[in-house]
């Protein structure tokens, strides 16, 4: 069965992005991502415009968001005064990205930038995660192995403006949750994606929250960053595709609930490890994209 | 410029055209595209006044304005290269004939009225060209290439049959990618290698219903469509949190 996309301007079968938002939605369930980072490539890779993909997705983003978010909040999973912080230096970020993205369409560089970005942005932070998760699985086996302190004392927790976060019980200065929003905010205007599988691990190593608050947090920021980000495209550029937004997000929304229930069964560590190795094959894969010699040695666009 | 100087042709074709040597109308001259639109079939049908001529069928889609750019490796990355535009570009881009086209009329009448794939490909109209004349023809056979990789350019294999020598129909395959505007369809009488008769109908495709509204609402009020986007999500989202809670 067929749907016609008004502003894509083209056919896609219903069950396809039915059964992607679902797949999708159980990745993002598991793990407690938005999993934007595999939706747009794919997207892009069915034959979506890049900019329909990345604005199509960013409004997507907030009702899938939103469906996680509640959630954590009844079990007291969000941290709102930590979000709203990140959500000051996100709209700065975001606000930059859109100005960063017109740029490099006008240059016609902007799908080699965004592989480029993938390639760096989830190599480097799929393979540190690894290497973490390694760390503590090995740790988890072998209790004699030191063990953590609560959370570690680096030089950014001497920068002036400090702040007390009691949820999650840190006080620490608010430039850290600021610049770490700012890059989240960047990676959405550009990446197309909601920037959870870089904020999680920021907000647990950096920033040194605890775990229970980190998804809910990261969340709820990003409901508000993507909202601004899909305002900002549909206005702008018309690239916001509202049939693709809401399929994708009935099947996401059915897929989420099944990830989540599985994700349970999952330790920490492991679900860390799976998720870094996920990401690791997404960026391995666009590198091979952007370094093997292409079937077609030409593009062709249609200039509106 | 393309529908200018099919006029300006039409008119000023030489040896004594009669306009009636060829009739010709479209099953359909309105192509819905809807929300569950996913390639059409055109008709185009006709009959030719004199026996033992030929006849070919061209269809054009909208003018568009294209834009190629080479892939170059920098440090072993495949980058985007220099892009040359070309300016109206048939959209769509079907013939089909009784005869392959270069044994029924003479390369200078092809090209005039820009018939068959290479008379195509000689057409295409680059801006301000950056480069010599081999790579601009390499240009524009890459653009033909693509085109008719993505089914918009269709250059039929099979002869179009003529009925009792006469009543001809043909079937061009729209692919669910056609872009939306005005289409032509002009179908040439052929005889003796010279066109004696041509005749032009228009065929519009458009698109209709909620496909339609969603469209003009995104690009006439993007503001109220984006707030309605956004809020179809975050009702949908509560929804899928509120049902899944329920249970």
């Amino acid at each position: 069965m067929q749907v016609y996309l008004p502003i894509a301007e083209m056919s896609i079968n219903v069950l396809v992005l039915l059964a992607l938002g679902g797949g999708v939605g159980f990745i993002s369930g598991l793990f407690g991502i938005g999993g934007g980072f595999l939706m747009t490539p794919i997207l892009i890779f069915l034959g979506v415009p890049p900019a329909v993909a990345v604005g199509t997705q960013a409004n997507q983003l907030v009702g899938a968001s939103l469906s996680g978010v509640l959630g954590h909040w009844q079990r007291g999973g969000v941290d709102p005064r930590m979000a709203g912080v990140m959500l000051g230096g996100g709209v700065i970020g975001s606000g930059l990205g859109v100005w960063i993205f017109g740029l490099l369409q006008r240059l016609g560089q902007i799908d080699t930038a965004i592989s480029i970005l993938y390639v760096l942005v989830l190599g480097s932070v799929g393979g540190l995660m690894l290497i973490e998760s390694l760390k503590a699985y090995r740790a988890a086996r072998n209790p004699s192995l030191a063990l953590r302190r609560l959370h570690q004392h680096l030089w950014m927790h001497g920068l002036p403006w400090k702040m007390k976060f009691p949820k999650s019980r840190l006080y620490i200065s608010v430039f850290v949750p600021i610049t770490i929003g700012f890059l989240g905010g960047l990676i959405v205007a550009i990446m197309g994606v909601g920037g959870g599988f870089f904020m999680i691990p920021a907000m647990v190593y950096i920033v040194g929250m605890p775990p229970s608050v980190v998804a809910g947090t990261s969340l709820f920021q990003i409901i508000f960053v993507t909202a601004i980000t899909a305002l900002l495209q549909a206005v702008t550029n018309q690239t916001v595709d509202v049939f693709l937004a809401l399929l994708l997000l009935l099947g996401g929304i059915v897929g989420t609930q099944f990830g989540v229930r599985f994700g349970v069964k999952l330790r920490g560590e492991q679900s860390r490890m799976l998720m870094a190795l996920l990401i690791l094959a997404v960026a391995v894969k666009l590198f091979f994209d952007l370094t093997l010699t292409p079937t077609d040695l030409f593009s062709l666009e249609v200039v509106r | 410029m393309i529908r200018w100087l099919l006029a300006a042709l039409l008119l000023l074709t030489p040896h004594g055209t009669r306009a009636q040597a060829v009739l010709a109308d479209v099953t359909d001259p309105l192509v819905a595209i809807t929300t569950g639109f996913s390639g059409t079939e055109v008709t185009v049908f006709g009959t030719l006044e004199e026996a033992g001529a030929d006849v070919i069928v061209v269809l054009r889609g909208p003018g568009q304005t294209l834009k190629l750019r080479h892939k170059q490796r920098v440090f072993g990355l495949w980058l985007n290269g220099p892009a040359q535009l070309f300016v109206q570009v048939p959209g769509f881009y079907g013939l089909a004939a009784t005869k392959p086209v270069s044994s029924l009329l003479s390369l200078e009448d092809l090209n005039q009225n820009r018939l068959g794939l290479s008379a195509l490909q000689a057409s295409l109209d680059p801006v301000r060209a950056t480069s010599g004349p081999e790579v601009l023809d390499t240009d524009r056979a890459a653009v033909v290439s693509e085109l008719a990789k993505r089914g918009l350019i269709v250059q039929k294999p099979e002869p179009i049959r003529l009925l009792a020598g006469r009543l001809f129909k043909v079937n061009f395959a729209l692919p669910s990618n056609v872009p939306v505007g005005p289409f032509q369809v002009s179908v040439y009488a052929v005889k003796d290698r010279q066109i004696i008769g041509a005749i032009t109908t228009p065929l519009i495709t458009s698109q209709v219903g909620i496909a339609a509204d969603v469209h003009d609402w995104a690009y006439i009020h993007p503001l109220i469509y984006a707030l309605v986007s956004l809020s179809l999500a975050v009702l949908m989202g509560g929804f899928g949190f509120w049902a899944f809670r329920a249970r």
